[in-house]
């Protein structure tokens, strides 16, 4: 990827110059918006190539029940990676939120039967260590990253020592009714994470917050100067991730029907792979649900292949950091003078 | 005015964060549990903070470039099973070997960071998973048990001088030249200006990429030496090691008052930070806590370490 304007630059006047520049970034855009569309059809083509019954109701609801859970975790990842930042609590939000809903409706290990009003506590208590970790990352003047970090390692902790090393399993019979049942043929479950990631979508299009957050990741002291909240806003931003995450780390519970720190592990970095794939941008401002949309479900058509052509977990891992430099490079606006960290 | 002094007040916090806490963690310790500073707990101790500390000293460069490496707990694990795998077949020779395949997991992640422009958390976050790979694939069924014929081979690291292991004056001997490393070369100078303001150590002369390359290999060369010393202290390959490390180190490397942001810090603060560090998880088992906890406190103790050190100087500067 080399910048043509820079190179000219001695060449040029002022206005050329500028004018190159505008040219390579709405190239870059359109190799963007591009490249999930393309990846869709490859992956699709491929999909169709190698399985036989690939287009049959059946593997189709098979890749819908695959990606809820991404769907409800990219939800959180939209909103922290259009800020710019990166929410890497995610992870210990979900194992935690698992655990203590496995601790408090009805199980094997203790007394506890609260129901709904169990995973109501649990969503509450997950908004509000979002909101601390906002609080921190905004007021403390801390990178996202390592606040996150640190956030969802305690969250670990505090989940583990939830169930103190021995992993609580469900018997509440809502739980198995909604793992279990079916509309039309598609799980309940599917339904229901496809109606959280239509809420955010929702959000994120259609309310002030929304683009209040697009403003903010494009461009923070612009947005900062026509008025937006910054603080406000990317607090709000952390409580909904971790929101999210905690449906996800719920649904997940529910899927299982045990509680246990590891359900959040290794499920966020495939959903940072599955945006960055959909042509969402780590440095915030590009993105949205749309794209998070197409990522997730190529992502899910990628690992499905993966799975069948017997790539075990951990190269998959490998195959995902891989992924994520590629296309970060591909899309990063960056000149010869930028200094990276 | 009450800005201005509370402002002050958490400067001179930071200032002396370093000392203050090792002094706070020893004192509530030993009042809990006299035992704490005995000589076979101290001694103890030194065991356990040898290859934190090298671990801990070589993150301490790349922070000090203003980057982070969020994978060098499973680089730890895997030069750990590398050594744990191969000493049988190459002897002590494997400490070179394996101290280079670190050098170069640094090497390529200071060269992915540099040459593509990319920020290190996310590079670190994704050559995590390599590592991880590696040590996973190596050993699928969790840690490989050195043959007991190399006992004698391996007796060396940890033959107790002054009823302490031999590893951890290895590992002073590493702080003393991290520390020359980072104080007297033009090379560690670098690696300090960049960190501190990279714009204008280019004006003045300075070849970024090279700082920080090397930073991020200097990383990678104490993350394999603490893999070595994992390897020969435990007598396996285990692949598992370095996953509680990550959050320790970087912990330490906060504690010890070095900035996030680069640009200030050192590695004698990182030994305090480690010593702070390893009081606390000695001292949690002591008491005979839950050992769940330790990672809490030590979460907490990273999130309240970088707010005390992180500069409310500039309010313009965007935090992402």
């Amino acid at each position: 990827m080399n910048n043509k304007w820079e190179a000219s630059m001695e060449t040029l006047s002022v206005g050329e110059q500028f004018a190159e520049k505008v040219k390579d970034n709405a190239k870059k855009d359109r190799i963007r918006r591009m490249m999930p569309i393309i990846l869709l059809v490859v992956m699709t083509a491929i999909g169709a190539i190698t399985q036989k019954n690939f287009f049959s109701a059946r593997n189709l609801v098979n890749i819908l029940y695959q990606m809820s859970i991404p769907l409800v975790i990219s939800v959180s990842l939209m909103f922290v990676l259009l800020l710019g930042s990166i929410d890497l609590s995610i992870e210990g939000v979900m194992g935690f939120a698992g655990s203590f809903t496995a601790f408090l409706v009805q199980n094997r290990t203790n007394s506890n039967n609260f129901g709904i009003f169990g995973i109501l506590i649990v969503l509450v208590i997950c908004t509000c260590v979002g909101a601390l970790t906002g609080f921190i990352h905004t007021k403390g003047r801390i990178a996202s990253f390592i606040t996150t970090y640190a956030v969802g390692q305690v969250m670990t902790g505090v989940a583990v020592l939830v169930y103190n090393s021995t992993p609580i399993a469900v018997t509440e019979p809502a739980f198995v009714t909604i793992s279990q049942g079916r509309l039309f043929g598609i799980p309940y479950l599917t339904l229901m994470s496809f109606a959280i990631f239509a809420i955010g979508a929702i959000i994120l299009n259609f309310t002030a917050f929304g683009r209040a957050v697009y403003a903010i990741g494009d461009n923070e002291t612009a947005a900062a100067s026509t008025g937006i909240n910054v603080t406000l806003t990317k607090i709000k931003v952390f409580a909904l991730s971790a929101l999210m995450a905690s449906a996800a780390g719920i649904l997940m519970c529910i899927r299982l029907k045990l509680g246990q720190s590891s359900i959040g592990l290794n499920q966020m970095f495939p959903v940072v792979t599955a945006i960055v794939l959909g042509g969402g941008s780590l440095y915030g401002g590009k993105g949205g649900a749309l794209s998070a949309f197409v990522g997730v479900l190529v992502y899910t058509e990628l690992t499905n292949w993966l799975t069948l052509m017997g790539v075990d977990t951990y190269l998959r891992g490998v195959i995902q950091g891989v992924i994520i430099i590629v296309a970060v490079t591909l899309t990063i606006e960056r000149t010869r003078k930028t200094i990276s960290k | 005015m009450a800005a201005e002094k509370s402002k002050f007040s958490f400067q001179s916090i930071s200032k002396y964060m370093y000392l203050l806490s090792i002094v706070v963690v020893f004192a509530i310790f030993t009042i809990l549990q006299p035992n704490f500073i005995s000589l076979y707990s101290i001694q103890n101790m030194c065991g356990e903070i040898a290859p934190r500390l090298i671990m801990a000293c070589g993150l301490t460069f790349v922070i000090f470039t203003g980057g982070i490496d969020l994978g060098a707990g499973y680089m730890v694990s895997a030069t750990c099973v590398l050594t744990g795998l191969y000493l049988p077949k190459v002897g002590n020779w494997i400490i070179i070997l394996v101290a280079l395949a670190g050098l170069c997991m640094g090497t390529l992640n200071g060269i992915i960071t540099t040459k593509l422009k990319l920020p290190s958390f996310i590079v670190t976050l994704c050559t995590q998973n390599f590592w991880n790979y590696i040590a996973l694939s190596l050993c699928p069924d969790g840690s490989v048990i050195v043959p007991m014929t190399m006992r004698d081979v391996t007796a060396w690291m940890t033959y107790p001088i002054l009823g302490i292991p031999a590893t951890f004056w290895f590992s002073l001997i590493g702080l003393a030249a991290l520390f020359v490393f980072q104080q007297y070369t033009k090379n560690g100078r670098a690696i300090y200006s960049v960190g501190a303001n990279a714009q204008a150590a280019r004006v003045a002369g300075v070849n970024i990429d090279s700082a920080q390359i090397s930073a991020f290999a200097v990383s990678g060369l104490c993350c394999g030496l603490a893999g070595i010393m994992y390897a020969y202290k435990l007598r396996a390959a285990n692949p598992t090691v370095g996953s509680t490390l990550q959050l320790s180190s970087l912990a330490a490397v906060a504690l010890g008052g070095t900035a996030m942001a680069g640009g200030f810090g050192s590695v004698t603060r990182t030994l305090c930070g480690v010593i702070t560090i390893t009081a606390v998880t000695s001292g949690l088992n002591i008491l005979s806590v839950n050992p769940l906890w330790q990672n809490i406190i030590i979460g907490i103790i990273l999130i309240v370490a970088v707010i005390l050190n992180s500069d409310n100087g500039d309010r313009n500067l965007v935090i992402k």
